[in-house]
């Protein structure tokens, strides 16, 4: 039976005629519209709200640049709004499901080529459909000695997460700074090149270029569909040793994000380093209810003893030193003495870990080695789903307190356990709040619904902006977005009208809305 | 009388998964793939589907990727398993994209040192759930139960019975049963 939704404003007889032209591209098996099952991996599977809010009318799945072209020809004609994913599995911002209902999604994961790997440059050029098991499996199946950097699940796609600007672990983890070129496909079809073109042989050496550099407009936004992306990957170093460093007390985050600060900005600490609270460390090995079967937050009384049990701190701070030995000990003992200023820390390296499934998977994520382990967090609450709210922090103790103080302050407000981390970049630190809710209890579903928008709104009015968001709060955070009357939104609304107009690429991505959906 | 059981460990999963133990089971018409956590439940449900067991961590990787590979070329046509709740939620998805819908699924979790079970099954299936012991045979009982159990054509109702077992422990706090049928 066929999905009773349909894109806005278009008739069933209308859908039906699209539906058929779109079949004659890809074929039955790749037009999903009558299976309700295979369509309903298309929906916010995580979603604490009606799921039908986000619902797909159809999936499509192309398998290369020219079915493309002739699925946007007839997505023009009937203006049907298409819905890009690679592999649409980051459940946490919405999965595959796309901001409007009746979109049809364009499922890009046939689109899984690895184009080429450069292993005297170090680079990747990967289809949307790749992901970052299936490259790092390549790598390894090929010998080649480079690490690509995945974001947390390995199922994650290369290019989705580079095109929303995830983040992974290694020295190459801020994933946007090391993509290099790119092919795109605008909404009326044409194929751009971005960088220093298609036929360079620099195409994936250098980003910019001539003139404008336009790769970033196509990053967390609706302005072209990227089919392919080249990415820099990391020469495996001579040696490898991943760290952990625990601290006892809630308040050590603003000595230690100080003493991080020049660690990071002179690279001693070359990779993107996690500072992992309390709930989030034991979430990978114990459920709540193993020390804590009450109502609402966890005390602070079952806290310590989690602490104690699994010996770990109200603060975890993961590293790794990569290098020749003599690098890595001249490094380490840096490291070392200025992390030994805090009270209480303590050191930990893998063979003081041995069979620890928290320091395991860090240590696999440091290393560009793909894992799910990410998942079991959602065994903290039984049959958990969560939504990450994940403002940027600048890399100093006080923001860093602050920040920390009154996301928690809220989530025991509404109920939750702080479940976050802080991921330290260059110059800023991803605060990730993890809000584990339980998916099928619909006071857990109101609870973090409301405590989100609450976050959202007091966040900005801190000055805190997210660097990411769910697909149901994209438009709440746009609107946080709104120095001098929008004027960052009007570009973004200009350029969407200009490569966009019938505005048949994802609708509300990001809070980018066509013309004729436009609130403001 | 069941044919001939040929049983298979998905040797990629078994080298690399976690507390996961996988086996691909023909059984009659259909082919089916056994899940189950590397805990005391879990292995006696794997062995109770002619499973075959292998202890590691707790990531599920290597599994879903291998899960997906089957479904995708049509080896598989059902899934039982017994696992923590997020595994269960990821083959799932992996699931769902290749047409499988959740048949049945079970919760089982220690609370106040006693097992409360949920079933949510379809009405002829609960009948027989009914009769699942609260002993620690429990995930034997459910593992050859659905193995052997064939869903009736058109949707089902799920309905859920509840049934509470005292003086039985269990490793793992919480676990969740399935079946998945492609339609």
């Amino acid at each position: 039976m066929s999905s009773a939704i349909l894109p806005e404003g278009i008739s069933p007889e209308a859908f039906a005629a699209a539906c058929d032209e779109f079949r004659a591209i890809v074929g039955e098996q790749w037009l999903i519209r009558d299976n309700t099952a295979h369509l309903n991996s298309y929906r916010d599977s995580y979603s604490p709200s009606d799921i039908d809010a986000t619902a797909p009318s159809a999936a499509i799945a192309p398998q290369n640049v020219e079915e493309i072209q002739k699925i946007l020809a007839v997505a023009r004609k009937y203006k049907i709004p298409l819905w890009t994913v690679s592999t649409g599995r980051n459940y946490g911002y919405g999965g595959a499901a796309p901001r409007q209902a009746g979109c049809v999604v364009l499922d890009l994961k046939r689109m899984n080529r690895i184009i080429e790997v450069n292993d005297k440059h170090a680079y990747a050029v990967v289809e949307p459909g790749v992901s970052y098991h299936e490259l790092y499996q390549y790598l390894q199946r090929k010998n080649i000695k480079l690490w690509p950097d995945p974001a947390a699940p390995a199922w994650g796609g290369v290019v989705g997460n580079t095109a929303d600007r995830g983040v992974g672990y290694t020295p190459y983890g801020e994933h946007f700074t090391v993509q290099c070129g790119m092919q795109v496909v605008l909404a009326d079809g044409t194929v751009v090149e971005t960088g220093m073109g298609a036929n360079a042989s620099t195409r994936n050496l250098y980003k910019y270029g001539h003139g404008a550099w336009v790769d970033g407009i196509f990053t967390q936004s609706n302005f072209g569909i990227i089919t392919q992306m080249g990415v820099w990957l990391m020469p495996e170093p001579p040696g490898y040793r991943p760290y952990m460093i625990t601290f006892p007390r809630e308040d050590d985050i603003h000595q230690i994000t100080e003493l991080l600060r020049p660690l990071k900005i002179n690279m001693l600490i070359p990779n993107a380093a996690t500072t992992v609270g309390l709930i989030w460390e034991a979430a990978v090995k114990v459920s709540k209810a193993d020390y804590y079967t009450g109502k609402g937050v966890m005390p602070e009384s079952a806290r310590k003893k989690m602490a104690t049990d699994l010996d770990i701190g109200n603060w975890n701070f993961y590293g790794a030193l990569y290098g020749p030995p003599p690098i890595m000990d001249n490094n380490w003992k840096i490291i070392q003495e200025t992390f030994a200023e805090v009270p209480g820390a303590k050191f930990f390296f893998a063979e003081d870990r041995k069979g620890d499934a928290a320091f395991d998977y860090r240590a696999k994520l440091m290393q560009g080695i793909p894992s799910m382990t990410e998942f079991g967090l959602l065994n903290w609450l039984g049959e958990g789903s969560h939504i990450d709210f994940s403002p940027i922090s600048p890399v100093t103790g006080d923001g860093a307190l602050q920040q920390f103080n009154f996301m928690r302050d809220k989530c025991h407000e509404f109920g939750f356990d702080y479940m976050g981390e802080f991921l330290v970049g260059w110059r800023d630190m991803h605060h990730v709040l993890m809000l584990v809710f339980e998916r099928n209890d619909e006071r857990s579903k109101q609870a973090v619904k409301a405590l989100f928008e609450v976050l959202v709104e007091e966040a900005s009015a801190k000055g805190y902006g997210e660097y990411r968001t769910h697909l149901e709060y994209m438009d709440a955070i746009a609107e946080t977005y709104n120095w001098n009357d929008r004027a960052l939104y009007k570009v973004c609304e200009a350029l969407k009208d200009a490569l966009d107009p019938q505005g048949i690429l994802a609708p509300g991505k990001s809070g980018i809305w066509p013309g004729r959906s436009r609130k403001t | 009388m069941l044919a001939r059981r040929q049983f298979l460990i998905s040797t990629l999963a078994a080298a690399a998964t976690p507390q996961l133990a996988v086996g691909l089971e023909r059984l009659g018409r259909a082919e089916t793939y056994v899940i189950a956590e590397m805990c005391g439940a879990g292995r006696h449900f794997a062995e109770c589907a002619n499973g075959k067991t292998k202890p590691a961590l707790a990531d599920p990787n290597a599994l879903l990727f291998d899960l997906e590979d089957q479904v995708s070329r049509g080896a598989v046509d059902r899934i039982i398993g017994l696992s923590r709740p997020s595994t269960k939620f990821l083959i799932e998805q992996v699931a769902a994209a290749h047409g499988f819908t959740t048949h049945y699924h079970g919760s089982h979790r220690l609370e106040a040192s006693a097992l409360r079970h949920e079933f949510f099954a379809p009405p002829e299936l609960l009948t027989s759930l009914n009769t699942i012991s609260a002993s620690p045979t429990w995930a034997g009982d459910v593992a050859r139960l659905l193995q052997h159990y064939e869903p009736s054509s058109g949707t089902s109702t799920m309905s859920v019975r509840r049934s509470l077992a005292n003086d039985v422990s269990q490793e793992l706090r919480h676990l969740s049963s399935f079946l998945l049928v492609r339609k």
